[in-house]
């Protein structure tokens, strides 16, 4: 059996497909698994367990065959045709592909594999995603403050290992391990790695807070070492680090170690603090602790680092976290984690203390990352305080999601009682901090569910019909196009119209009957979910049971 | 061994023939060498340094590496350059393709070269001692085929700025030049909002990749901001405010243009692009070039602007052209022209006549000249249209429509219906016809094209248009307009014969279509350092290069050959096809979004 990922995102990315190339290697023991990456993260991809063979794609040198006259086209399309010709000899069983990009779309098509999971096109070059766990990615990235589950599950859920266990993890060379000991001694106080930079300046959080934050630790921790870890381009960022902690004991990695060497010195420290990033991931899956502040478009509830006991910090500004077409020009989110409190919260992580007890930030949460009972990642708050709308209809959500990709049965009560258990808010109390029209919106689009579905079952009576076939699907557009409308309107309802949006846009290439049957049911889907979020408002238990999609 | 002979004989190993005239050349009392500050000789010609007097040799070395760059960045293979620049030679030299360096004047080469021993550099180079640019165009590195670019030495481009125009009109950047992807950007208001939608239409057939700037939307809070502070005492807030809005539209251009830049924006005539703005799009690698239709005279806000543009093209050359070389700037001339769409000769329907016939017409805003010298006109039975007019006598008993501003289509109509048209060049500071006159209007132009009769003022670029007597009637003063209406009301076939050899001429020569061509060859010249990466392949070159790939081909022969071969062309040329994409489309497809996801990368990163 050959199988074959194709992960053209970056370094942290990479890291998060390390459980599915794990859980890929249990259930096939035998098959062959080919990984497709970018050229810039062959280094990584090395690292990975689990795989037979790394292939490279050099986007940028493609690039500049359309970019740079010294470039000739026809030798980027070769390149191109090589590619293609290259890994279509791999004649593969099953091509998962874990890019949300239309390259990655279009190279899934040149592929020759039986079975396409994820982001591709259709015969046409229309876009098609094929898995609920993938598609659920691509949708969510349009409602991301109700977004609830982390990549690596999502990754997971796209080969039906959502659950499995699988956890991340690196390969450390021995020679890196011992370059690492050279470099980062063993000594008496507690080590604590720090990573400066992230992926985009939008992730990055300001070395002054930092710098800040580092101060309020050393003067809590005596004996507290820091091993400063990034690339090369991060030097300016360290340099001002040191410039304003010049008593901090710092040893300087920065732009000094190979990949495998950063997971070796990540494995030698008690805890790393950082940003959303790469090295985050490294370190979870080298066993190291995180603590990471989300600024800007860093979400904990998708990239937190994969593993129990993670501490994750975010805003809760109204506009945290930024959609990813929103570049930010007064990053407000920045300044939302008092130095004084961070230091406090570092020096308990790093001796190992209770954090209960530390104060309740005014405009930020402190998550400790845990895995729920389906074995899905989760973010437990560490500070109790009543809930914004969105989180109780995130709580909602996360529930019907995971009965439509697991099949565990959304519950009213369950539901509640997480809410309970998070919140300490009652059933009774949840209408209280939500739209006064929300109960009404829901209820407008059960019905617009059960319309559409009953106009959807009159389309299979018209048989062959073609004419008739048109006219019935014309009499569906109004209904979606409401439903549409409704989930623009009221952004808490944006998942329900998301995601019927594009269950109905990648319907599967198959006969008539099946494709009405299949929008049947999602308009099913809908209607059930409508009506279980209602009675979740109304406090009143007994919404309709079972699965639907 | 003197330095003389020792150039001369470096001289004789490329160009035989140019030491020969280096030697045939007499002495020119006019030529000087100084000895500057550094100790280094300095040139003077006609009394005009050629470097100053600190340190010519830093200067020039300075000098060349700026040109050297410039060619780098146009990729060029082939480098002209005007002007002997003596202290720049030698780093000049060190250019990896062919170097031409041309001096008009053989004087000042000599007393150079009798002082100063550049016998290296002569030898890595081809020297040329002419002034005639005909003979230079003849020139085997001037003429050559591979990718060039023409430049000059700011001294050269003052001494012989003529000469300098005169090559960039016959200069061949040459290589692969595809279609160029062009950006017009038009005033928000005013009459260069028609010239740029002409030039935009102009630009498009001839095959250029033009995108639709509509700015107009900004001019109703352009308005709102003047009203708002139309009391004095606001006036400085005023402007303010106004530049402010200039800033905001700039932006939001620089912000179009973010993820996919044209290579050229040519603004029009008080276009709102502020120096912030017209930085931002240098520093995006797209070239600039504006079209200053007005006089230089009147409108003095260029200098700000001269130096911002690559290239400044105008009306009014010889004193402009030489006030912009010292501004800093680099202009071309370019002369107003017409659009055969908007103007051309119609048969009027009998409501249009009822209307539009009159014997003589004048259309225009009120300029003081035209306020002073058109009331001795009406009663020869004068109509006015246009904005501005006083509502009172004699020119309210003369304005069919008092205080509309009649559409470019409307005066197609009045143009048409008339049987004179006057063409009254605006003046704010002569009575009546100004005597120094130099540029054409538009006006005379639209006449001509719509085949209307046209009594014109006299203008010193007349004749070079139009021919006198046979192609257009001219006055110089009230008098002379008075006796010829009055003619040429009696003799309509005569009115009609002139106003046909106009039309044809204007067809001929003076359509913004003309205008846009030549615009494109200076251009393409190299006046201006277009990025190599945007013009560098055309879907033509591509279809070359396919020549064994009939698939590729038949996919690519789907767009214009003369577009430039981009990430767009290629999802174009896929989408242009129909049922399910065949692999080399998906290849395309795959090469057109690693090139999208690395413009993006790039962009952000640029933020």
């Amino acid at each position: 059996m050959r199988i074959g990922l194709l992960n053209l995102t970056r370094f942290g990315d990479l890291v998060q497909t390390s459980p599915l190339l794990a859980g890929l290697r249990k259930r096939h023991p035998e098959a062959e698994i080919h990984l497709i990456v970018k050229s810039r993260f062959r280094e990584i991809a090395a690292l990975l367990p689990g795989v037979d063979r790394v292939w490279e794609i050099d986007g940028d040198a493609l690039a500049r065959a359309l970019a740079d006259p010294a470039c000739s086209f026809m030798d980027g399309y070769r390149a191109v045709r090589r590619i293609a010709d290259e890994l279509g000899a791999l004649e593969l069983d099953v091509a998962y592909n874990l890019t949300h990009s239309r390259g990655s779309a279009v190279l899934m098509s040149l592929l020759q594999a039986r079975e396409r999971v994820g982001y591709a096109i259709d015969r046409e070059g229309l876009r098609l995603v094929s898995n609920p766990w993938l598609g659920h990615l691509a949708t969510l990235v349009r409602a991301r403050r109700l977004s609830r589950f982390n990549l690596v599950d999502i990754y997971l859920g796209a080969a039906g290992l959502a659950g499995s266990g699988e956890r991340l993890g690196v390969r450390v060379p021995a020679a890196a391990r011992a370059a690492a000991a050279e470099r980062v001694a063993e000594g008496d106080g507690p080590l604590l790695a720090v990573q400066l930079g992230a992926s985009s300046d939008a992730k990055t959080w300001g070395v002054a807070h930092c710098a800040a934050a580092l101060q309020a630790l050393a003067a809590r921790l005596p004996g507290l070492r820091c091993a400063l870890v990034g690339v090369a381009e991060e030097r300016a960022r360290a340099d001002e680090l040191r410039a304003r902690c010049p008593a901090l004991p710092v040893v300087d990695l920065i732009g000094q170690t190979s990949i495998a060497e950063l997971a070796a010195v990540l494995e030698r420290c008690r805890l790393l603090l950082t940003g959303d990033t790469g090295t985050m991931h490294l370190a979870a899956a080298v066993g190291a602790r995180t603590c990471a502040v989300f600024v800007g478009l860093g979400n904990p509830w998708e990239t937190a680092a994969y593993g129990e006991g993670h501490l994750a910090l975010s805003s809760r500004l109204a506009c945290a976290p930024c959609q990813h077409d929103v570049r930010c020009g007064f990053p407000l989110c920045h300044s939302d984690f008092p130095p004084e409190w961070l230091g406090e919260l570092l020096a308990r992580a790093l001796r190992d203390q209770p954090l209960q007890g530390l104060p309740a930030l005014e405009r930020a949460d402190l998550y400790r990352t845990r895995f729920d009972e389906h074995g899905l990642l989760d973010l437990e708050p560490l500070a109790r305080r009543r809930p914004d709308a969105h989180e109780l209809l995130a709580l909602a959500y996360r529930a019907l999601f995971v009965e439509s990709f697991l099949g565990a049965p959304a519950r009213a009560e369950s539901i509640w009682s997480r809410a309970r258990e998070r919140h300490g808010i009652e059933p009774r109390e949840w209408s209280a901090g939500l739209p006064a029209d929300l109960p009404e919106q829901l209820g407008e689009l059960a019905e617009l569910g059960r319309e559409a579905l009953a106009r959807t079952r009159d389309l299979l009576a018209y048989g062959g019909d073609a004419r008739a076939l048109r006219g019935g699907a014309q009499r569906l557009a109004p209904l979606d196009a409401r439903i549409a409308e409704l989930g623009t309107a009221q952004p808490l309802l944006a998942p329900l119209a998301l995601a019927l949006q594009s269950a109905l846009e990648n319907l599967p290439e198959s006969g008539l009957a099946e494709l009405i049957a299949a929008s049947a049911r999602h308009y099913q889907t809908l209607e059930r979910r409508a009506l279980l979020l209602g009675a979740l408002l109304r406090a009143t238990p007994g919404a309709p049971q079972g699965e639907t999609q | 061994m003197d330095p003389l002979a020792r150039n001369l004989a470096a001289l004789r190993e490329r160009c035989p023939e140019q030491a020969q005239a280096l030697l045939r050349c007499a002495p020119d009392p006019g030529v000087e060498l100084r000895t500057a500050r550094s100790g280094a000789l300095a040139l003077c010609a006609a009394g005009r340094l050629e470097t100053s007097l600190e340190d010519p040799q830093a200067e020039g070395r300075e000098l060349a590496a700026h040109l050297l760059a410039r060619a780098r960045e146009a990729g060029a293979r082939r480098l002209v350059v005007l002007g002997l620049g003596i202290h720049a030679l030698e780093a000049l030299a060190q250019f990896e393709g062919e170097l031409l360096i041309v001096e008009p004047s053989a004087a000042l080469a000599r007393a150079a070269l009798e002082r100063i021993d550049v016998s290296a550099a002569l030898r890595r180079c081809a020297l040329l001692l002419e002034d005639d640019p005909e003979r230079i165009a003849r020139h085997p590195v001037f003429a050559g085929r591979e990718r060039g670019l023409l430049l000059a030495h700011p001294a050269a481009r003052r001494r012989a700025g003529a000469l300098y125009d005169a090559l960039l009109r016959r200069f061949r950047a040459g290589g692969e030049t595809g279609a160029l992807d062009i950006a017009v950007i038009p005033p928000l208001y005013g009459g260069s909002l028609p010239v740029a939608r002409a030039c935009a239409r102009a630009l498009r057939e001839l095959g250029q990749r033009v995108r639709d700037i509509d700015l107009e939307v900004f001019w109703p809070a352009y308005q709102r901001l003047l009203a708002w502070t139309a009391d004095a005492r606001l006036a400085r807030r005023g402007e303010q405010l106004r530049a402010a809005l200039v800033r905001l539209i700039g932006e939001a251009l620089l912000a179009a243009f973010e993820l996919d830049p044209p290579d050229l924006v040519l603004a029009l005539a008080q276009a709102p692009l502020d120096a912030h703005a017209l930085a931002g799009l240098q520093r995006r690698g797209i070239a600039r070039a504006l079209w200053f239709c007005e006089d230089f005279r009147v409108m003095t806000y260029w200098p700000g602007l001269a130096r911002a543009y690559d290239l400044v093209f105008h009306l009014q050359p010889g004193e402009f052209g030489q006030a912009l070389r010292d501004a800093g700037g680099q202009g071309h001339p370019l002369r107003m022209a017409f659009d055969p769409m908007v103007h051309h000769f119609v048969s009027l329907a009998p409501d249009q006549l009822a209307r539009y016939a009159y014997d003589l017409s004048f259309v225009g805003a009120a300029y003081h000249n035209r306020v002073q010298f058109l009331p001795a006109l009406v009663p020869l039975g004068l109509r006015i249209y246009g904005t501005g007019w006083p509502p009172t006598p004699p020119f309210d008993r003369c304005m069919p429509e008092p205080g509309a501003r009649q559409s470019p289509e409307a005066s197609n109509l009045i143009f048409n219906a008339s049987a004179i048209n006057l063409n009254l060049h605006s003046s704010p500071w002569v009575d009546g016809v100004n005597p120094a006159g130099d540029y054409l209007n538009p006006r005379t132009f639209e006449l001509a094209g719509a085949r209307a009769f046209q009594l014109v003022d006299a203008r010193s670029d007349l004749a070079a248009c139009f021919q006198p007597g046979a192609e257009i009637e001219t006055f110089a003063d009230l008098e002379e307009c008075r006796r010829k209406i009055r003619h040429y009301l009696g003799h309509p076939d005569e009115r009609r014969e002139i106003a046909a050899r106009a039309q044809r001429r204007a067809l001929a020569e003076h359509t913004y279509r003309h205008r846009m061509q030549e615009a494109l060859d200076v251009l393409r010249s190299g006046a201006v350092a277009l990025a190599p990466r945007r013009c560098g392949s055309s879907v033509g070159a591509a279809l070359d290069a396919a020549a064994g790939e009939p698939e590729l081909r038949r996919i690519l022969g789907r767009l214009d050959p003369d577009l430039p071969l981009d990430a767009e062309a290629l999802a174009a040329a896929v989408r242009a096809g129909t049922g399910p994409l065949s692999r080399e489309e998906k290849l395309l497809l795959y090469l057109r979004e690693a090139r999208r996801e690395v413009v993006i990368r790039e962009a952000r990163e640029a933020a």
